[in-house]
């Protein structure tokens, strides 16, 4: 499968001013690669502070990376001046809340035609084709009755797909999806989802799918990094990782999932205590030893692990192994 | 779109906006009257050529006051008669007869009289006509008012001679020494009363005509029928007077009164509709337009020409208006392109300051990162999304600015500074209170100028009010 | 039976006509246990537990019911004697987005300390004591009394809001939906926290969220809500492992679950509308078993093998 991302080594900073004479940076990407192919999922899991939502950001040049390279379809666009517009063609990106991703004073129908005004189609009624025939590519029926709503009339799930279409409407290789169901319902998650796997199928989109929750990454994606305070820790397929995590950070994570069996409730989960630290100042050594379970003294706090391939095509950075 | 008509519903809600609306509609339509019936140098052309005033009452109050006065003041009267009532043959000499009547029924005196003759034609070089005024009074006596001699026509003209024709011949009777000296022999004749020509002069020659002793000295208002006699004695039968106009100043003229100048008050308050309407909404609309642009930019592009912006914003903001204001109009002479334009520039910080802080807040909305990544040029996310944010709350700005900017002009005229070739409200008042009108009681100079820029000022106030609960729930989120 | 609430019905007036947002719904809670009220957005959840508190907006067009606490009639005390011996006293709850309404300016020991200072009227330093106490039960260093809100990260602020809920002893605690707004490892320490509180103190608890797999880690009974209304109300064995209503079947099938093979299925179309909801059983244009009579009657709730569930398919 020809790779239609490939990230090196990205590293995103930013720096914050704090008072007058001091600057922090925050490491939110601190080392980052990475390849995506045409038709595949990755997912990327994380929680607030991994650096998932940066990296998904800086991989479709909305944040410009520190270091590091992007090599977009073959063309490398780290550096990249001038008119970046096919990019913005190519790479789409899927915001988290429905309902402040969608302009309110415009109607479905501009908020459709915007991307394909920008970029040069200019004929009305070849415009008003592409919209009807991508609204009802996500399941918004009728498609005529839509175009006229304003965003505040339909409910999140729909608006939801409004922004799935906004981000087909331009036939993208490659597709950032930023937590796109954490705001929705968990009962409707699961249609939005398929929806979107789908619409991925058929057209052979490369996607990264940036979420917290792990169970929606199973039925969705084809691989999955677990992402801890801008590095990657472990990485494979979805299926191997699920049944033979090997990080204990990826073992946390999974820990932490509730299943709807009322066994549950008599059950304490096992949890990682504390909280993720901020990328301000991440720990020495292994990022994740302060609450790691398995730490092994005097090599996790001092020496930082490599991503390294453990099993075929299982990645983990983990001194355990 | 359909918040445009759910804005305008909320709008037209409110009792006020309909009244703002009711008062702005009177505005507009005075101002469009007055734009298609006065000359556009108006100002320049008649308000500021005092000769053009002279034969009106001076200080007159309106006509309408005579409703409530129980002793009527006294009309201002123009009389006029073109046409020869009669006519007589005296020796080969012709004699016309133009009269005309008045009926004088006012318990005051005439403030002066003034005898005006237009196109004077004569064919006789050698003979020029004379021309005689007579007034006959209701108690049957005659006064001779005055006589004109024609002077001889250079003899590079050819005949017919036309005189007064580009400009009347105008007499002023009120204290001329001639009709002083003939009123001596009226009175010694008449009434039998020996008066010097001091004494005349000091009395007036209009209570004389239009008065009968009733004390030592005193004279009251005679009424009745007077008829004004214009006799012209001419060689040639077709000799012809034009027009003969005889004007008895008055005390009450027109819809709003005159000024001291004699100037009709309400051709004056006419014209500052127009203007009032101009400097409000032009001053407001390019105040609103530069704040808001600048304030959309330099929130939105951030960076160095934010700094610039915000900095020089600043800088205005500390500048002090009004000795500014009073250097630039002494350098350059007060003139309207120059109030607009400080007004402007003094303005608009204010309005960007706040615009960009708004502008900041809406920049973090994630429908904004979303035109970013479809690819939305930077002038396209301000127009198309950044813009409609800020849009009702600028536009309510802009009413609200108006009645600012009616007031400052008006406030700056008044203070002297305005602009000296056309009337506005300001300057009328301006010069009422140079000219001690509120020490005179001349509420008819004072009290409408005042009146009307309030109102002017409230009606903009009343549809701002009605726009509020437009602006306020943009201001919240849409459900 | 610690509470008991037998048709509470809550109707906002809004421009298009009366939202009918809690329709009917009869619910009880035993003392020690946790009752789990589940349901998409917009199904009158969250407006069942504000009915309870009679935390209620200024457009109520109807408010009726019966709520008994043990013995007492909470509806006919009026509004000074329900704060003052109900609310926070006996029932109290931690709202949605709770974490985020702290009053950034103060110091989270002072605010947790109100209710304190309020109903019991205790001094600021014999509060903050109580505080501190409180603090260490749900987990968090007590020298965080002196902290502000922008100082702690989104799980200590949800401890600090369930401590300010618990500051009175309450006999009951109502959450509305406590950990959507964090990460998953946070989420699952609430959650223990919760089933500490359950077993340290034996306090009853109602659970609110659209998240059943979250529900069932603590719940012991369980109802599903839906347009209004409570489509089946029962033990979460009995719901979980056999669920009657159509409506919980799909409910079930539609989550993604880590540890089974299923893809999940979706249920199709969208909730009604709630000031029109459908005619007969508000469910039906979305049911797969939906029959005739479900067209034109709305059926009662009827007690199925110890559920009670609201629908023509039983007898």
């Amino acid at each position: 499968m020809e790779p239609i991302l490939k990230l090196v080594d990205i590293k995103t900073y930013f720096s914050v001013r704090k008072g007058f004479f001091k600057t922090l940076t925050v490491k939110a990407v601190d080392g980052v690669s990475m390849t995506i192919s045409k038709g595949e999922i990755v997912a990327i899991v994380g929680e607030s502070g991994s650096g998932k939502t940066t990296l998904g950001r800086t991989a479709v040049k909305l944040i410009e990376p520190t270091s590091g390279k992007i090599v977009f379809k073959g063309s490398d666009i780290t550096n990249i001046k001038g008119d970046i517009r096919w990019i913005r063609k190519e790479a789409q990106i899927i915001f988290q809340d429905p309902f402040s991703s969608l302009n309110p004073y415009m109607t479905i129908k501009q908020i459709l035609e915007e991307p394909l005004i920008i970029h040069g189609v200019k004929d009305v009624s070849e415009r008003r084709e592409i919209i009807l025939k991508t609204l009802s590519n996500v399941r918004l029926s009728p498609p005529e009755e839509f175009i006229l709503k304003f965003p505040h009339m339909l409910s999140g799930g729909q608006r939801q797909r409004v922004c799935i279409a906004r981000a087909l409407v331009l036939n993208p290789s490659f597709i950032v999806a930023d937590e796109p169901v954490s705001m929705i319902d968990a009962s409707s998650r699961a249609e939005i989802l398929l929806l979107f796997r789908e619409l991925q199928e058929k057209y052979g989109i490369g996607m990264m799918y940036i979420t917290h929750d792990i169970a929606t990454a199973k039925y969705f994606s084809h691989n999955i990094g677990v992402m801890y305070l801008g590095k990657i820790v472990e990485y494979g397929s979805i299926r191997e990782v699920l049944k033979n995590p090997l990080h204990p950070y990826t073992v946390a994570l999974i820990n932490a999932i509730p299943d709807p069996d009322p066994e549950n409730r008599f059950r304490e989960r096992p949890i990682v205590p504390g909280e993720p630290p901020s990328p301000i100042n991440p720990p020495t050594g292994c990022r994740f030893h302060p609450r790691c379970p398995k730490i092994i003294d005097g090599k996790c706090n001092l020496n930082e692990p490599t991503l390294r391939e453990v099993c075929s095509k299982h990645f983990v950075a983990c001194h355990l192994y | 779109m359909s918040f445009i008509r759910e804005s305008f519903s909320e709008f037209w809600a409110s009792n006020i906006s309909k009244i703002g609306i009711l008062f702005l509609t009177v505005l507009v339509i005075v101002s469009i009257y007055t734009v298609v019936t006065l000359p556009l140098d108006f100002g320049v052309r008649y308000w500021y050529n005092p000769l053009y005033w002279v034969d009106y009452p001076k200080t007159a109050q309106p006509e309408w006051i005579n409703i409530f006065l129980s002793e009527k003041l006294m009309s201002h009267a123009e009389l006029s008669v073109s046409k020869a009532s009669g006519i007589k043959t005296y020796n080969n000499r012709f004699i016309k007869y133009y009269n005309v009547s008045y009926n004088h029924e006012y318990n005051q005196f005439p403030k002066f009289i003034t005898l005006r003759i237009s196109n004077l034609l004569f064919h006789n070089r050698d003979s020029p006509p004379i021309v005689r005024f007579y007034v006959t009074r209701p108690d049957g006596k005659t006064v001779e008012l005055y006589t004109l001699a024609i002077e001889t026509p250079s003899n590079n003209v050819i005949p017919p001679f036309k005189y007064f024709s580009i400009e009347p011949k105008r007499i002023l009777l009120s204290g001329d020494m001639y009709l002083a000296r003939s009123l001596i022999g009226f009175l010694y004749r008449e009434f039998n009363i020996s008066l010097g020509i001091s004494s005349i002069l000091e009395i007036g020659n209009e209570r004389i005509i239009f008065g009968y002793i009733s004390g030592k000295n005193t004279f009251t208002p005679l009424t009745g029928r007077y008829v004004f006699s214009t006799v012209l004695v001419c060689s040639d039968v077709n000799d012809n007077i034009g027009m003969v106009n005889v004007v008895l100043g008055g005390y009450v003229y027109g819809l709003m009164g005159t000024d001291v100048l004699g100037r009709d008050l309400s051709q004056g308050l006419l014209f500052g509709f127009p203007v009032a309407l101009i400097i409000g909404i032009g001053t407001s609309l390019l105040t609103t337009v530069i704040g808001a642009g600048l304030g959309i930019i330099s929130g939105y592009i951030g960076g160095r020409i934010d700094d610039f912006i915000q900095r020089f914003a600043d800088t205005i903001n500390n500048i002090p208006l009004l000795p500014l204001l009073i250097l630039l109009s002494f350098i350059f002479g007060g003139k309207l392109w120059l109030i607009i334009l400080v007004l402007v520039f003094f303005n608009w910080p204010s309005l960007t300051i706040i615009v960009r802080s708004m502008v900041l807040s809406a920049k973090t909305s994630q429908f904004i990162e979303a035109a970013v990544a479809i690819g939305a040029s930077r002038l396209r996310v301000m127009v198309k999304h950044i813009f409609p944010q800020v849009a009702p709350f600028v536009f309510a700005q802009m009413i609200f600015f108006t009645p600012y900017a009616i007031l400052a002009e008006a406030a700056l005229s008044f203070l002297g500074l305005g602009d000296v070739t056309m009337p506005t409200w300001g300057q009328i008042l301006e010069y009422g209170f140079k000219n001690g009108a509120v020490f005179l009681g001349y509420w008819w100079w004072i009290l409408p100028p005042g009146l009307f820029i309030v109102y002017s000022a409230i009606t903009f106030v009343f549809i701002a009010l009605g726009m509020e609960p437009v602006v306020n729930p943009r201001l919240r989120r849409w459900k | 039976m610690l509470l008991e609430v037998s048709g509470l019905r809550l109707y906002f007036k809004t421009l298009r006509g009366d939202v009918k947002a809690v329709d009917g719904v009869s619910l009880s809670l035993d003392k020690g246990k946790t009752l789990g009220i589940v349901g998409e957005s917009g199904c009158g959840k969250s407006s069942t537990a504000n009915a309870i508190v009679r935390n209620l907006p200024r457009n109520v067009s109807r408010y009726e019911g019966k709520i008994y606490l043990e013995d007492m009639d909470l509806t006919i005390l009026n509004e000074a004697e329900f704060r003052s011996k109900i609310r926070w006293r006996r029932i109290s709850m931690v709202f949605q987005g709770a974490m985020n309404s702290l009053n950034p300016v103060l110091k989270v020991g002072f605010q947790v300390a109100e209710p304190l200072i309020i109903h019991k009227g205790l001094r600021k330093e014999e509060a903050l004591k109580i505080v501190e106490e409180l603090f260490r039960l749900v987990g968090l260093p007590p020298d965080i009394v002196n902290r502000y809100p922008h100082e702690l990260s989104g799980g200590m602020k949800q401890r600090a809001i369930i401590a300010m809920a618990l500051t009175l002893n309450p006999d009951i605690l109502i959450l509305d939906e406590p950990t959507s707004a964090l990460d998953v490892s946070i989420q699952a320490q609430i959650m223990n926290l919760l089933k500490s509180l359950k077993r340290k103190l034996g306090i009853s608890m109602i659970f609110i969220t659209h998240d059943i797999a979250l529900a069932s880690d603590i719940c012991d009974d369980f109802g599903v809500m839906y347009a209004g209304e409570l489509v089946e109300l029962g033990s979460a064995e009995k719901v979980l492992l056999s669920p009657k209503h159509p409506y919980t079947q799909k409910l079930l099938s539609s989550i993604p679950r880590l540890h089974s093979d299923k893809t999940p299925e979706f249920i199709p179309g969208a909730p009604p509308d709630l000031v029109a909801p459908p005619s007969g059983c508000r469910f039906h244009p979305r049911c797969p078993y939906v029959m005739d009579k479900c067209y034109r009657e709305n059926p009662q709730s009827i007690l199925v093998n110890g559920s009670f569930v609201k629908c023509w398919l039983y007898k």
